[in-house]
């Protein structure tokens, strides 16, 4: 999620371009972010020290993190810990950033602390969303104090991220009272908890799922599409609803439906969420009955 | 080659798991979009295999799974649901249901499940 996050901002200080951006994501899996480059963002060298370092092991066979130790700039449980990090998704688009030139080792730190500062980010949820810790990436998102509608949102996330794209991210959430939905698929669970669940987008934005659940494809948003929405939607309510069978809470999903025209809703208890996917956004809608 | 009648009131359900059915050697004789539908397509056509959504309009797939075992009770009926909930699969499988699969599909579930009943 921080990779879109981040990657947002520096398209828009022109750092990087919107193509650019979307060619450096997802991130490659057989890939290694370097232990500078992460020793930099930790802050546990400053990048004079690690440029000096790197200099000086050009002209050698050492490793960076073998000559980070013997100056004296880390110790071995460090070393160990940044070693840790080489996987991490961050760390590696960061990587691909310096090793395509748009920023230098320098410019990391300053870049990180005006995006957390654009965003409001505390210290633990800039390392949350680093961890790719989503629990706590959803408590970032979604400030809501009901338990369950945490627990959904999490199921929502992780399935996106799963089935349909693994760069998904979120906006802030927010209640509303009304509103007009676009095209939208919708399906009603009840039982123990009671609640309609809509994704709405206009124009074709819901082709960010329907292009990429099946290996089937659509040009427009239409009816099928809708319907292949709509069976998303029914995966997630059904993960969702296994989980809560752990803990004894059950629920019955009735059919999805769907609509090429969206209703105007209105409810004391609209949870509207924004995210993106695959290029384009559109709202998941919890409507709340109990 | 096994025949299989797919029910399912989700065009996008009945398209994805007739992909996975058909690319690995079952043919699809007919597709059916509510239990009663599906009930009628069963009756005519006698497949080898129905696979039966839980959730559908007209008539639900316990409904269809209870009238499809009363014409046929040798009938093999794979039960398909978005939830994992376990009382609804025990209730299916108390009633003749032969196994069940969860959404989203994954292949290797589904066909290792049929190919265990041929």
């Amino acid at each position: 999620m921080i990779n879109r996050l981040f990657g947002n901002y520096l398209v828009e200080k022109q750092i990087l371009s919107q193509d650019q951006l979307d060619d450096l994501l997802p991130v490659r899996k057989e890939f290694k972010a370097e232990v500078a480059t992460i020793a930099v963002i930790n802050k546990v060298l400053s990048p004079t020290a690690a440029r000096n370092l790197l200099e000086q092991i050009d002209q050698g066979n050492e490793r960076f993190g073998d000559a980070a130790i013997e100056a004296g700039y880390l110790s071995d449980e460090k070393l160990d810990e940044i070693l840790g990090y080489q996987t991490n998704n961050f760390m590696k688009f960061v990587q691909n950033l310096l090793d395509g030139g748009m920023f230098s080792l320098d410019q990391i730190n300053p870049f990180l602390d005006e995006f957390q500062q654009l965003g409001g980010y505390s210290d633990a949820q800039i390392s949350s969303l680093i961890h790719d810790d989503l629990g706590e990436c959803i408590n970032i998102f979604v400030p809501v104090r009901s338990e369950q509608l945490k627990e959904f949102t999490l199921t929502l996330v992780q399935t996106l991220r799963r089935l349909i794209d693994s760069d998904t991210y979120l906006d802030k959430a927010y209640t509303a009272r009304s509103l007009q939905l676009d095209k939208y698929a919708c399906q009603m669970v009840a039982g123990d908890m009671h609640m309609k669940v809509y994704i709405s987008a206009p124009d074709d934005n819901l082709l960010a799922i329907a292009n990429y659940f099946t290996e089937d494809t659509y040009d427009a948003v239409d009816e099928d599409a809708l319907d292949n929405v709509g069976e998303f939607i029914n995966c997630v309510n059904g993960l969702f609803a296994t989980n809560l069978s752990y803990d004894d809470i059950t629920i019955d999903m009735n059919s999805p439906e769907y609509s090429m025209d969206g209703p105007f809703i209105s409810n004391e208890n609209l949870y509207v969420l924004p995210i993106h996917a695959n290029g384009c956004s559109f709202r998941a809608i919890l409507e709340v009955y109990e | 080659m096994s025949t299989v009648l797919i029910v399912d009131d989700s065009k996008t359900s009945r398209y994805m798991l007739r992909h996975i059915l058909v690319e690995n050697g079952y043919e699809v004789v007919a597709e059916a979009e509510n239990g009663q539908e599906g009930y009628d397509k069963y009756c005519e056509l006698e497949p080898d295999f129905v696979t039966l959504d839980i959730t559908m309009p007209v008539m639900d797939g316990i409904e269809t799974l209870v009238k499809i075992k009363e014409f046929d009770e040798e009938a093999k009926v794979i039960m398909v649901t978005a939830s994992g909930q376990k009382n609804k699969m025990l209730d299916a499988i108390k009633l003749g249901a032969a196994d069940f699969v969860t959404k989203p599909y994954e292949t290797n579930q589904i066909i290792s499940i049929m190919d265990s009943m041929k």
